[in-house]
């Protein structure tokens, strides 16, 4: 297995690749990007999707320990605080990119506009910004009582966010495949689809380094895991079977993009079989082995990457006016994009390594240490 | 104050486009961007054939989608009804082109007018280039109408959206918006809702008419009457 020092070199790698894009955009501004007037958002929006969405669900694992009292998740609240930080501030690194005129973002306080779901996720993710740098600062100095409360209002925020952010996109009402109910649902099971995916994979490191190789709360996590796989897998059969049923314009027409059109193979290979299908396959089959959970979690992390962009880019495939034969809306991601995505994964590499060495993650909460290893002792039996 | 509304009669409009060229010099559009554009379908086999020709231009909803989505409310209904656009207060988010459903919203991505810092020329040696004429003029600019700028960024900036806005420095002059005083067929019709006595009224009570998809209940204020 690849050491730290070796992942810490990976990272500046990516964030180099990422720095170049970065650069184009910010020196030429956003004619270096892909997106045109038929395709506005491109894979900058869905790759904040996914940071801001996976920081989320990191940050609702993280609450089963400090708002529901789980003794084995309190043992990995602190690194899933400091991941939910670093995956928010990437999100929004990334988001940046994406605005054409990033400097008015106070606007988003002097002019805000609040039957705008966009506002809404703007104020209700900075809240949980705040909350979480303040959850994270007493979790590191064991300040249990002031944790508690702070996580408690924390966690409402955190299913207010992420739904929003469907909501964002089920808002527009214009936009069939995208308007309705599901996507604020959606959103929140994805959200623990990919916070229990990223912390297995964390956790499967840590668990490899400690001498008497407890497995446990990869086991635990794979066991999350399994089961929004699955919950996961049946949404995307809703989706599909709901929009074919009724065969409603729009709705149906971009449905038959995504299953059997420009993006079925993304569709079909990357976010159903490698991102649900196999890693549901490779968990089912054995009990919860760490090395097939981290397995079945990376490939769970490339599936979600690809439905994050397979779900901006369907929404806006199908023309706004279209006659008897459909041309649907093309979209190239430019290098500079693409680059931007793979060093925001870079830096929320290297800032989670920075993060491990820097602070103290172990699990001394509350004075609970006991508790929690005599249930972890316990599991491991 | 006023609810202002445009009918465009199909049986007048020829097709022609003029209403598209009159924008882009009132608005100092550019190249790629239409405020005011058209949509057409052939639908049939020959000998059975229809052609539709549809003008669009933004349909200055009274239930603006484009003005709920904004988040710095740099989309905005003004006194007159009209739907506004601040290009001083646009964070360039896009999300008002995914909630209008005409697709009436325009993205500056690049750089505006570029075609005037091209040094290319058309036939070399023989034709002007861009820059060539925008030196010689003295300007950045040099065809561009001052009169935009009363209220609203004359050229819109990088990283901003842009739309129709009914030339609001013109009706507030009481004049018509550009196109309909260029139609040459006057089959565009712009006037006051709130005005029992106005064309607008008398042609939307004598006329059977419909709107652009209105069951999304923008309540789009862009009528048309009769048929092609």
């Amino acid at each position: 297995m690849l050491n730290r020092k070796n992942w810490l070199l990976i990272s500046l790698v990516l964030i180099g690749i990422g720095t170049a894009g970065a650069l184009n955009i910010l020196i030429n501004g956003e004619e270096v990007m892909g997106i045109n007037n038929d395709v506005p958002w491109g894979i900058l929006i869905a790759g904040y999707v996914f940071f801001a969405v996976a920081s989320t669900g990191v940050g609702l694992i993280s609450s089963l320990g400090h708002v529901f009292g789980m003794q084995w998740f309190e043992a990995i609240s602190k690194r899933a605080l400091l991941a939910s930080l670093i995956l928010l501030l990437c999100g929004f690194g990334v988001l940046l990119f994406d605005l054409g005129n990033p400097l008015r973002m106070l606007n988003f306080l002097l002019s805000p506009n609040l039957s705008a779901p966009i506002w809404w996720m703007g104020a209700l993710y900075g809240l949980y910004l705040i909350l979480l740098l303040l959850e994270l600062n007493y979790s590191l100095k064991n300040d249990h009582h002031k944790v508690k409360p702070i996580a408690k209002v924390a966690f409402f925020v955190k299913l207010a966010a992420v739904s929003n952010l469907g909501a964002v996109f089920a808002m527009l009402y214009a936009r069939p495949y995208w308007s309705g109910a599901f996507y604020p649902v959606y959103m929140i099971v994805t959200a623990i689809l990919s916070g229990a995916a990223l912390l297995s994979i964390i956790y499967y490191f840590i668990d490899n380094k400690k001498a008497e190789g407890t497995q446990s709360l990869v086991k635990i996590l794979g066991k999350i895991l399994t089961a929004f796989l699955a919950v996961t897998l049946l949404m995307e059969l809703w989706q599909v079977l709901i929009a074919l049923y009724g065969s409603t314009p729009g709705k149906y027409s971009a449905l038959m993009a995504l299953i059997n059109g420009p993006l079925s193979i993304r569709f079909w290979l990357m976010q159903i079989v490698i991102g649900l299908v196999i890693p549901l396959i490779l968990l089912l089959g054995n009990n919860y082995n760490s090395r097939k959970v981290f397995n079945a979690a990376v490939l769970t992390m490339v599936g979600i990457l690809s439905m994050r962009l397979n779900f901006v880019t369907v929404g806006q495939i199908i023309p706004l006016w279209s006659g008897e034969n459909l041309i649907y809306n093309s979209y190239i991601p430019s290098w500079s994009e693409w680059t931007v995505i793979i060093g925001a994964i870079g830096a929320s590499i290297f800032l989670y390594l920075i993060g491990e060495q820097k602070f103290d993650l172990t699990i001394s909460e509350s004075g609970n240490d006991s508790k929690v290893m005599a249930s972890k002792a316990q599991l491991n039996s | 104050m006023a609810n202002f509304a445009m009918v465009i009669d199909l049986h007048k409009c020829v097709g022609c486009g003029a209403c598209s060229i009159a924008c882009k010099n009132e608005n100092n559009v550019q190249e790629g961007f239409f405020w005011s554009s058209y949509q057409h379908k052939t639908t049939g086999t020959f000998p059975n054939v229809k052609y539709e020709y549809i003008p669009t231009l933004c349909n200055h909803c009274e239930n603006a989608p484009c003005v709920k989505a904004c988040p710095v409310g740099a989309m905005y209904k003004d006194e007159n009804g009209i739907t506004m656009h601040d290009a001083k207060k646009c964070i360039g988010c896009k999300t008002c082109m995914l909630a209008d459903p005409y697709g009436v919203i325009s993205y500056n991505k690049a750089h505006p007018h570029k075609l005037w810092k091209d040094n290319s020329s058309a036939i070399k040696d023989v034709t002007s280039s861009g820059t060539e004429t925008s030196k010689k003029a003295g300007v950045p600019i040099p065809y561009y109408n001052p009169e935009r700028e009363k209220t609203y960024a004359g050229i819109r900036p990088e990283g901003v959206v842009e739309k129709c806005t009914f030339c609001d420095h013109r009706v507030k002059e009481g004049e018509l918006p550009y196109c309909a005083a260029s139609c040459p067929a006057k089959a565009r019709i712009f006037g006051d809702l709130e005005d029992p006595k106005s064309e607008v009224n008398t042609l939307l009570n004598k006329h059977k008419n419909f709107q652009l998809k209105p069951e999304l209940g923008a309540k789009p204020k862009v009528f048309y009457i009769r048929q092609y």
